[in-house]
């Protein structure tokens, strides 16, 4: 009886422990960071891809890079943000270099997919997430603050 | 410079950068800028325009009578009406849409561009009426090709540096002369030559002395009717770019063609990117261009349709260079066929008799240009030293057109900006008037007419949003 109550508990804690990876380990990387930051981009508009860039940038500007975590995710229209031939795609880069994480919302894709006819090619930077909405609300139940720029 | 030396090593480039064009690169060229959008940045639908409130004043003595008469030379008046010597006008009011036919795909992009403003795009001048608005541009660009972009509609040409560029990079509120004369076609209007039943081209072929009433289209506006295919890519550190393209040879006209066949473009260009991007990028830009096509000209002003085929080539080559606080630049064209002719009358050769007909004739022009940004003020000082040798070859017609401008400009901010330019003018005849005989009329009118061209000032607010 008790051998199966400590399976069962074993079986338990793999499960959590499973879910926790599943759904990325944001602080990982990031040992130090005491902040951290979700960046929304859903917007069609090419200012607001600068801006978002510019967000993280004066994010890793003021509190290090170090000190400050950072995701910028990218879904609907927003997505274009982090196709692999996008204008922005040398900052994105850097941004990448120095610690921020770019996600890029599975959904989208498959609903661009549909209306270009093919794949859009995504930066190698971004991870594909599942969908974009649900990794934001992942976030912020992990402590993240989200931002709309 | 010899043409076939220049248009081999045109030739050349472009051949060479269709087999480069692979590895094709973002916007930083006027190419790429006015053709198409940022790659996954790119609007849907976005408003752009410039608005050019100007006010010139010319210096030469022309006498009331004289400008009433419509004799005066045209250069000492204000285009495009030239019936003042001080005049404000709205030199430009262009309002413009471009982006994105689907915005999550690239591969289409269209530009759409008119002009409300006073100039030669919608001014037939002192014998023309005034169009309210002329469409100026009207181009859709399919991406689909690696490393040939396609570009159809109406749109710039690719030529000289002076003329491609967009307005945010023009320093100096007039053009010199050699790209105001030799490279801004003048199209006269058709002109009925013969009363037959059988001619049918009561709309095209310009006489080679039209009178003024046929002087009323709009110019070329550097811009012709065609498809162009162009694109941009880098190698070892520099942005090359290159452009094939067949148009119209008609500038803005639609219709009263003198063009006959297709007009040819050939352009390459090759700079070295220091820093920045977009229009105002630092860099050392090299290119070259040519442009040839024909044109149809009825000689013979006799009611019978026969009109002569005459070629119109023109190129250059030139230099661009922009880092740190300074700006220089230089560039050299030259042209042969269809040189537009004044100052009496606008023409193609200075008129009659005969013997001063130059439609066959070469023309060439060169101009240094220096810019310096005063460091952390507002303020831009500017000087340019322009040339243009028009009939080089011609036995009495030759002339030749000297200007310094020097200008200032203060920038409001990044869109917003005043220019003052005073043009020194040195213009003058070169060849002998003989001393009897029916030339000597019209070529004394030439010289004194030439002489007369004296300094001019203008100020001019540019908005661009």
């Amino acid at each position: 009886m008790y051998a199966l109550k400590l399976v069962a508990r074993l079986a338990l804690l793999c499960s959590l422990l499973y879910a926790t990876a599943s759904t990325a380990a944001p602080a990982m990387d990031k040992p130090f960071a005491d902040t951290k930051v979700v960046l929304q981009i859903s917007n069609l508009s090419p200012a607001k891809q600068n801006l978002v860039l510019n967000v993280a940038q004066n994010l890793l500007n003021h509190y290090g890079p170090d000190r400050v975590d950072v995701e910028v995710v990218a879904f609907g229209p927003g997505l274009r943000l982090l196709f692999a031939n996008n204008a922005n795609k040398d900052r994105v880069d850097m941004l990448a270099q120095n610690g921020v994480r770019f996600s890029a919302c599975g959904n989208t894709i498959h609903s661009f997919t549909k209306q270009l006819g093919h794949a859009p090619k995504i930066n190698p930077v971004a991870t594909i997430v599942p969908g974009g909405i649900v990794r934001i609300v992942d976030l912020v139940h992990q402590g993240y603050v989200l931002d709309k720029p | 410079m010899s043409y076939k030396l220049l248009k081999n090593a045109c030739v050349a480039s472009c051949c060479i950068g269709g087999l480069l064009g692979a590895g094709t690169a973002s916007a930083t060229d006027w190419l790429m800028l006015q053709g198409t959008e940022p790659a996954g940045a790119g609007a849907p639908a976005r408003i752009f325009g410039v608005l050019q409130p100007t006010y010139q004043a010319d210096t030469s003595s022309d006498s009331a009578a004289a400008i009433a008469s419509n004799t005066a030379p045209e250069p000492t008046l204000i285009a495009p009406n030239f019936q003042k010597q001080e005049q404000f006008q709205l030199m430009r009011a262009m309002l413009g849409v471009r982006g994105l036919a689907f915005p999550i795909d690239d591969s289409v992009n269209y530009l759409l561009n008119v002009e409300f403003g006073t100039n030669a795009a919608t001014d037939g001048g002192p014998y023309g009426q005034r169009t309210p608005v002329r469409l100026m541009d009207a181009s859709v660009t399919v991406n689909s090709i690696p490393g040939a972009r396609i570009r159809t509609g109406l749109f710039k040409t690719p030529g000289p540096e002076e003329l491609l560029q967009g307005i945010i990079g023009m320093d100096y509120i007039n053009f010199t002369d050699v790209s105001s004369q030799m490279m801004l076609e003048r199209f006269p209007r058709g002109v009925q030559t013969s009363t037959s039943a059988t001619d049918n081209h009561g709309n095209g072929d310009g006489k080679v002395t039209p009178t003024e009433a046929q002087w009323t289209s709009s110019f070329g506006a550097a811009r012709d009717l065609g498809m162009e295919v162009f694109d941009s890519f880098h190698a070892n550190g520099w942005t090359h770019s290159y452009a094939v393209m067949i148009g119209n040879g008609n500038g803005l006209q639609v219709q009263d063609s003198i063009a006959d066949g297709p007009e040819e473009y050939l352009y390459w260009a090759s700079e070295k990117v220091f820093s920045g991007k977009g229009p105002l990028q630092q860099g050392v830009k090299f290119f070259i261009w040519q442009q040839t096509g024909k044109r149809r000209v009825d000689l013979s002003d006799d009611n019978t349709y026969n009109p002569v085929t005459h070629d119109r080539i023109r190129q250059g080559i030139g230099m661009r260079y922009r880092r740190g606080n300074w700006r220089l630049g230089t560039e050299y064209m030259q042209g042969k066929g269809m040189i537009f002719q004044g100052p009496n009358k606008p023409n193609f050769g200075f008129g009659t008799p005969a013997a001063l007909q130059d439609l066959d004739g070469k023309a060439n022009g060169w101009y240094v240009d220096a810019g310096y940004y005063v460091p952390n003020t507002r303020w831009e000082l500017d000087a340019r030293y322009d040339q243009y040798n028009r009939s080089t070859s011609h036995q009495y017609d030759t002339a030749r057109f000297t200007t310094t401008t020097l200008g200032v400009v203060y920038h409001i901010n990044a869109r917003t900006r005043v220019t003052f330019d005073y043009a020194m003018r040195n213009d003058k005849a070169l060849d002998a008037i003989p001393t009897s005989g029916p030339l000597v009329t019209p070529l004394t009118n030439l010289h004194n007419g030439l002489a007369s061209i004296k300094d001019r000032l203008a100020l001019q607010l540019t908005m661009m949003y």
